[in-house]
């Protein structure tokens, strides 16, 4: 159990992992339109007042384009085997854990949450907030540094196999083709503006 | 059981040598100081490993399906095994 939790890309083959990967994704999209969530970041998701299916579509797109392009870039440098395929499988199946933080907005309560706290925090204004509210902060949090970690170690242990990194210099370009993914995806959503 | 081929010195793991064989139906025995072949000198593991690479036909795929694991895993596992035993064969 834990080795399908932690690290599918061991016994699983590419086809059943891509597999795997888009279903999730498609129903990751779904979720996102019902619960208005963005995927506005290779490592990001964030609560609107309205999104479409277009917008959730393109967004997990440009993701999983970046990410798989620039850790592709860094398995090649590590290990000229490295296949293309082994990096798409990692990228659809690292952005499971993002797809279950989209329940936290069931009735745009999230967003309305952070709405207001944003309100609160630029008008100078008190901080008050209801226990409700401050319940379901502190769920979200946890629940999102839960599911960033474990998606970071799903992408980790699918490079790492993809291509048989045993170095520490491997986990340092790993990290920076992290970063820069999450950076170039943000910009390309923000600039795009769609 | 099938008594394991020790490759390492229990003392201070350095790789062991044939020193004597003998024969089974007469009792002679020869001595000397031989070393153990290249794929002696690796884990049975790898051994059995190489022998199911070579009854597939080298097809990583057919292993991997057959061994239930991916295929970059499998080819990962040879990729280690070519790395051993060029560096035994450095060492020779």
């Amino acid at each position: 159990m834990k080795k399908i939790i932690f690290n599918p890309f061991q016994n699983y083959s590419e086809k059943q992992l891509i597999t795997f990967g888009i279903l999730a994704g498609i129903i990751g999209c779904l979720l996102a339109l019902a619960f208005n969530g963005r995927f506005d970041g290779v490592l990001d998701l964030h609560f609107i007042e309205k999104t479409s299916i277009a917008t959730t579509i393109i967004d997990l797109t440009i993701n999983i384009f970046i990410l798989s392009a620039l850790l592709f870039l860094v398995g090649k440098l590590v290990n000229k085997k490295t296949r293309l395929i082994d990096i798409i499988a990692t990228s659809l199946i690292a952005k499971i854990p993002f797809y279950f933080l989209l329940f936290f907005n069931i009735n745009n309560k999230m967003y309305l949450v952070t709405e207001k706290l944003i309100d609160m925090v630029s008008k100078n204004k008190q901080i008050n907030i209801e226990n409700s509210e401050m319940v379901l902060l502190v769920f979200s949090g946890i629940a999102t540094f839960t599911c960033l970690i474990w998606s970071i170690i799903l992408l980790f242990n699918g490079f790492k196999t993809a291509t048989n990194s045993k170095e520490a210099k491997h986990i340092l370009l790993f990290a920076l083709a992290i970063i820069l993914a999450e950076v170039i995806s943000k910009i390309i959503i923000l600039k795009l503006n769609y | 059981m099938q008594p394991k081929l020790p490759v390492q010195c229990p003392s201070c793991e350095s790789s062991l040598s044939v020193t004597q064989l003998s024969c089974s139906n007469c009792a002679t025995s020869v001595s000397g100081n031989y070393s153990l072949p290249l794929l002696l000198q690796i884990t049975e593991e790898e051994q059995n490993f190489i022998l199911q690479f070579f009854l597939t036909s080298g097809s990583l795929k057919e292993m991997a399906t057959q061994m239930g694991n991916s295929y970059p895993t499998v080819r990962n596992k040879l990729d280690d095994i070519i790395n051993k035993i060029n560096h035994l064969k450095s060492k020779q």
